[in-house]
């Protein structure tokens, strides 16, 4: 065996891999080639340094923290087990499918042009090149939302309320920017829906899971600092997220009184919510409204947080 | 006491004691949650440090490793033991890590970097076996440091190898089933990413010698 087959088997032989008759062949050229051992010898000892400081104890405390995380998880079952492992590509057919046998099942005299709209269209993912939307006139009415599913369902807006007996020929409809969205669905979680759109009231009592409606986790926090929002930022800040109020417009600052009561939301990736939770703790007391373990796995995507700070 | 040492030798895989991990996982399919806790302390150090040594923080590396461990839990009723439990955990665990890494990639993340003393700069917990006596607190740190400089340089297929070849202690034939490999393509980038580890080492303990 000449070096160069030597060299290509040093890892081999360094596991106990080869054949007998080739670790003799290994053995001999090593013996042989002093270049070829000190490329061995360098080879050995980065493995025996990896071997040695390579495992990590995990830190104290981590089964425990695990286990408040599953506390929160709904029992598993078979079937979600097997929905999971669906892949999105046919997920993504299924949904064409059916939404192609739902229109080939209505009542249709002509073929209506109907554009997506955000929330049907969109992976629930928030768009982060509109970190800090135009804010809406101070005390605006809410924008009219769009005859999409959020609109119909939602009916925020005139023109999702039901008309009269009028052919049923979809209208074509303008696709909702990320601030009629979230205007939305801010209003509906915080009930201003009854002050700026009266026929909210008509709406039907279910609506569809968008990332936007509600905030998946609610909190209340009875913070015992001067400026509790001020640590908010800086919570929000360290997990790599944003804060906004209830209009989508950036904070930079807030001062309360004693007393006072502010609702913001916080955007932070999905995997640092838990991380926000716990820092909640550093503010004051936090009471939890609402948690959705179902959306916590979402690789990354940003997700928002409603928390109502009192002073 | 002959025979239990005989196949303790003869088959590593096999536990005298406590259930199999194919034992476990027909258990918490059976509805016996508790199982769920054994695999999680049976997998917890073993994920941890592939995070751990993937991510460049231990608070990013926890947070992975829990995720790993959800997403387990969320998937355990369908999985189907085609494969060992370890290698779907490993591959759950890469695939954990890429994402995260990618994710913070594209966000521009950096971590936040305060004046005070780093969690990160307190040498972490050896696992017992792996810890020497003689090694000297200082000494572990910089041997560390060094392992972590050093994996940080390797491109990412040759660090996911050693990971699971040098650390992790995965035979060839898991390796290539977490990877999708074939066998022969696992020993030859193993060889590929040992030598540039030793060239890394070599360059790096040579500027310190000087």
């Amino acid at each position: 065996m000449d070096t160069f087959f030597a060299r290509n088997r040093l890892s081999a032989y360094l596991d106990g891999d080869l054949p007998s008759s080739e670790a003799r062949e290994v053995e001999a050229a090593l013996h042989r080639d002093a270049e070829l051992r000190a490329e061995y010898e360098a080879m050995r000892a980065g493995v025996e340094l990896l071997r040695a400081h390579g495992p990590i104890a995990a830190p104290e405390g981590f089964a425990g923290r695990l286990q408040i995380r599953l506390a929160a998880e709904p029992a598993p079952t078979r079937w979600r087990g097997v929905l999971r492992r669906v892949r999105p590509e046919y997920a993504g057919i299924a949904a064409i499918a059916a939404l192609a046998l739902l229109y080939i099942g209505t009542d249709h005299p002509a073929a209506p042009v109907v554009e997506p709209t955000v929330a049907v269209a969109q992976a629930p993912v928030l768009p982060t090149e509109q970190a800090d939307p135009a804010p809406p006139a101070e005390g605006g009415t809410a924008p009219a939302v769009a005859d999409g599913v959020l609109g119909n369902e939602g009916g925020f807006s005139a023109s999702s309320k039901p008309k009269s007996a009028s052919p049923a020929r979809p209208k074509a409809t303008k696709p909702m920017g990320e601030r009629e969205v979230f205007q939305a669905a801010w209003e509906r979680e915080d009930g201003a829906a009854q002050t700026t759109a009266p026929d909210a009231t008509d709406a039907p009592a279910s609506t569809p899971a968008t990332l936007y409606s509600p905030a998946p986790w609610r909190y209340r926090v009875r913070a015992s600092g001067d400026n509790p929002i001020k640590q908010l930022i800086a919570v929000a800040s360290s997990l790599g997220g944003r804060i906004v109020d209830a209009k989508g417009r950036s904070i930079a600052d807030y001062p309360m009184d004693e007393g006072d009561s502010r609702s913001v939301r916080v955007f932070v990736p999905s995997y640092n919510v838990e991380a926000l939770q716990r820092k909640l703790g550093d503010l004051g007391s936090v009471e939890t409204i609402a948690t959705d373990p179902e959306m916590l796995y979402q690789n990354g995507a940003e997700v928002p947080v409603a928390i109502e700070v009192q002073r | 006491m002959i025979f239990a040492l005989f196949a303790a030798v003869s088959f590593p895989n096999l536990r005298l004691s406590g259930p199999t991990d194919a034992d476990l996982v027909d258990r918490f399919q059976h509805g016996d949650h508790r199982a769920f806790d054994e695999i999680v302390r049976r997998y917890q150090d073993r994920v941890f440090t592939l995070c751990r040594r993937w991510l460049d923080d231990a608070q990013s590396a926890e947070e992975t490793a829990q995720d790993v461990f959800i997403a387990l839990y969320r998937s355990l009723p369908g999985f189907r033991g085609e494969s060992q439990l370890s290698t779907w955990v490993f591959k759950v665990t890469l695939n954990h890590c890429k994402n995260h890494r990618m994710y913070r990639t594209r966000r521009g993340y950096r971590r936040h970097e305060s004046l005070g003393p780093q969690p990160d700069d307190a040498p972490e917990r050896q696992l017992p076996d792996q810890q020497a006596s003689t090694d000297s607190a200082v000494h572990r740190t910089e041997a560390e440091g060094l392992v972590n400089a050093a994996l940080a340089q390797l491109d990412e297929d040759h660090r996911q190898i050693l990971l699971l070849r040098d650390v992790e202690d995965l035979p060839y034939d898991e390796i290539a089933d977490i990877l999708d490999l074939p066998r022969g393509t696992v020993k030859s980038r193993i060889h590929r990413a040992r030598a540039e580890l030793a060239a890394i080492l070599g360059r790096k303990i040579g500027r310190e010698d000087l």
